[in-house]
């Protein structure tokens, strides 16, 4: 299994957010997490990420824990684990969140460079067919301001992508998008499961979510309905 | 003419004194004040305090009293570490570090968040975060203040002859005195224009360097 959630509880200064969430995400399916505004959703994918930290419960991605329930607390390993596990995560955010002092290709190969220590080279060729691949051949080098919507998210898309995450999550994928880039983004979605990609996707969008997943679990007051 | 050409040499032999004090300043207050401001966001409460009284005290108080508190206040405490020209030095960057600090701390809280985050989940360090992804943006955003800031300083530069050090405007009142003319000062004033504009060409050129669309 790619992602296993047991027990996942949070609280926000004493205030119960999310209460015994358990799921599952397998190699290649996609998952929705559907739910009104203020259900808990969000909350659930940045524990995922390790935005924010569980109270109690275990989070394991592709076998490793991101945190692990210990006397009714959740454990979280060192830095470096931590680090080391969310390179196997990627997260396409609602706002995108591209850089804005760097153009799109840069957008994308950083982390190449940076972190997995790619020569500028590879990692020019690589984000290039990353993004040709996403219709973004003719955008390289312009800023994300120059971007439409859609683009810009198929950029955030391609900058995930780009490092070979095993789990991809999508907070609110279609919020900012209109009918037919919503088409789009339900086709690349489906084909990067295809490509064996565990797919995690928040949203209150009823017919994207249903068009979208092979599975969607129901969040309501911060807890978890099949 | 004959007499601006005539006084223009000895003002101009304060033009050291001036620009030292600039640049030894500008070079060891910026970087101070990027730490201050790192300390002001820090999640340790008393790191948080404890620059918070210095950039209130620094700010709050006159810079001029600030140079007498070290240069004639330390002497009587049995502090006897400075000269002139160095007690004018600390003073400066102390005072100007708070200033650049509050200007960094403010270009800082005024990234969003999610640009931290978004970087983070793509697996960089926070020292890479820092120097990659905020830096640039908060130097693109502060620039126009650190500007400011830097214009203020040329001009602050005056305050030093307060502890008799000979810079361009106390050489300028010598001879002012001496002469009984107010010529020098307007030979300052137009010193500290050019000077002025040439650090405003610098800073517009620096700021259409770093400049971006958002």
């Amino acid at each position: 299994m790619l992602l296993t959630v047991e027990g996942l509880y949070k609280s926000f200064k004493d205030v119960g957010v999310l209460e015994n969430i358990n799921f599952q995400v397998d190699k290649g399916e996609i998952v929705a997490l559907l739910g009104q505004s203020g259900a808990g959703k969000t909350t659930i994918i940045r524990c995922l990420t390790g935005l924010e930290k569980a109270d109690r419960g275990s989070i394991a991605i592709d076998g490793k824990y991101l945190c692990k329930e210990e006397n009714g607390k959740s454990v979280y390993p060192d830095k470096a684990t931590v680090y080391a596990i969310r390179k196997s995560l990627g997260m396409v955010f609602q706002s995108y969140h591209l850089f804005p002092h760097m153009t799109v290709l840069e957008n994308v190969t950083l982390a190449l460079t940076q972190v997995h220590k790619m020569s500028g080279e590879e990692a020019g060729l690589r984000g290039t067919a990353f993004l040709r691949k996403l219709g973004l051949g003719e955008k390289l080098k312009a800023n994300p301001y120059e971007l439409s919507g859609g683009q810009k998210q198929r950029a955030a898309i391609a900058r995930s992508c780009v490092t070979n995450p095993k789990l991809l999550c999508f907070d609110e994928p279609t919020a900012a998008l209109d009918p037919e880039t919503t088409k789009d983004m339900t086709v690349l979605i489906r084909e990067l499961a295809r490509e064996g990609m565990g797919i995690l996707i928040i949203s209150h969008d009823i017919p994207f979510v249903e068009e979208v997943s092979d599975r969607i679990l129901r969040v309501s007051k911060g807890t978890l309905h099949c | 003419m004959d007499y601006i050409v005539k006084v223009l040499p000895q003002i101009l032999d304060g033009l050291s004194i001036t620009l030292g004090t600039f640049i030894i300043t500008l070079v060891l207050s910026v970087p101070l004040g990027a730490v201050i401001a790192m300390c002001r966001i820090s999640k340790i409460k008393i790191i948080r305090n404890i620059s918070g009284i210095y950039t209130w005290i620094l700010r709050g108080t006159p810079l001029l009293l600030q140079i007498f508190l070290i240069f004639f206040g330390l002497p009587i405490l049995g502090i006897q570490i400075f000269g002139r020209l160095p007690s004018v030095y600390f003073a400066f960057v102390l005072n100007y570090a708070a200033y650049f600090a509050e200007i960094f701390r403010s270009g800082i809280q005024s990234i969003e968040k999610g640009q931290r985050e978004a970087a983070a989940l793509l697996g960089f360090s926070s020292m890479q975060i820092n120097i990659k992804i905020i830096m640039p943006q908060v130097i693109k955003r502060t620039l126009p203040s650190i500007g400011n800031e830097i214009i203020t300083l040329i001009k602050d530069t005056s305050l030093v002859y307060a502890v008799g050090l000979a810079e361009i405007f106390k050489i300028a009142k010598s001879i002012s005195t001496r002469d009984v003319t107010i010529i020098p000062y307007l030979v300052v004033g137009v010193i500290y224009l050019l000077l002025t504009a040439i650090i405003t060409k610098c800073i517009h050129v620096a700021e259409k360097k770093v400049y971006y669309e958002e």
